[in-house]
């Protein structure tokens, strides 16, 4: 990737490698541990979909559950693109470290939407609940 | 020029700013213009990550507030105290990592290297407190699957007998 004259690649320090290289360990951890959760609960949801009349699960409860599996999956997804491209770069991929930052950025904003569903969906029960 | 050593200690010299001959003394890893960009582009969506984080937490306390009065029951209570109790702690914690990573990528310039190893740095405590989290929270479901599955089996399990 070529860079603007204006702004010249800078050198990385040897802390902020070793922070990228935490991070990015994390981050494997992370989605590899994500997808464990969202297939898990994947599965499960077809339990609690086939035994919801019998244990009077409501269908929010369903949904919001719906949302968490594939908001964990996604993000599990995100955080694994993450941890790769961190690796890639520290392996001399210059261009893989923006697209790791994006795709940081990425878990960042669908944390935001299932933040915004929870907060709305727990506003509604709150309304209901009056 | 770095001695090969993982554990050294930046110079001095690192710190004196980037270019010429203090950029030659970082290691051979350039941080471009573009990864910069996206750092600073994640900036407003962290900033509207932490408000909704914290406006979670305070429906959450509201929730939790409604529920008591509404209990008649003591085990009821104690067990929303203490979801809510950790559900808030947790959030506050993330909350507590994210605005630090707000403010450090709110004041990212291309001029300023300390500010980008500022962002770097609450980046790597982000997703190290996710992970840590994570461990948790593992644990948590291995512990919540171990007392669920033999509890809902053996009421499902109670309700077919009883209904033949």
């Amino acid at each position: 990737m070529s860079e603007t004259p204006a702004s010249p690649p800078a050198a990385l320090f040897e802390d902020e490698i070793a922070q990228l290289r935490s991070a990015s360990g994390w981050a494997r951890f992370i989605a590899v541990a994500g997808f464990i959760v969202a297939s898990v609960f994947g599965l499960a949801l077809g339990l609690v979909v086939a035994a919801s009349d019998q244990m009077g699960i409501t269908s929010i409860v369903i949904l919001m559950w719906i949302f968490g599996v594939v908001f964990i999956g996604a993000t599990a997804q995100q955080l694994f693109a993450y941890s790769r491209g961190v690796r890639s770069f520290l392996a001399g991929d210059g261009p893989a470290l923006p697209r790791a930052f994006r795709n940081l950025r990425h878990v960042f904003a669908l944390t935001c939407l299932y933040m915004a569903l929870t907060v709305a969906m727990e506003g509604l029960r709150l309304l209901g609940s009056w | 020029m770095t001695s090969g050593n993982p554990f050294e200690p930046p110079k001095t010299t690192d710190l004196d700013g980037v270019g010429g001959a203090a950029a030659a003394v970082g290691t051979k890893f350039t941080f471009s213009a573009e990864a910069l960009q996206e750092l600073i582009t994640a900036a407003p969506v962290v900033r509207w990550l932490s408000r909704l984080i914290s406006v979670s937490i305070a429906v959450s306390l509201v929730r939790a507030i409604t529920s008591l009065i509404k209990s008649t029951s003591a085990i009821f209570t104690a067990a929303t105290l203490l979801t809510t109790a950790l559900g808030a702690g947790i959030w506050t914690l993330v909350l507590v990592v994210l605005r630090r990573y707000w403010t450090a990528s709110n004041h990212l310039r291309p001029s300023e290297p300390a500010v980008r190893g500022h962002v770097i740095g609450a980046q790597a405590s982000y997703v190290r407190l996710l992970g840590i989290l994570s461990i948790i929270g593992l644990a948590l479901i291995v512990l919540a699957a171990a007392l669920a599955i033999p509890l809902v089996g053996g009421y499902l399990v109670g309700r077919h007998a009883v209904g033949r």
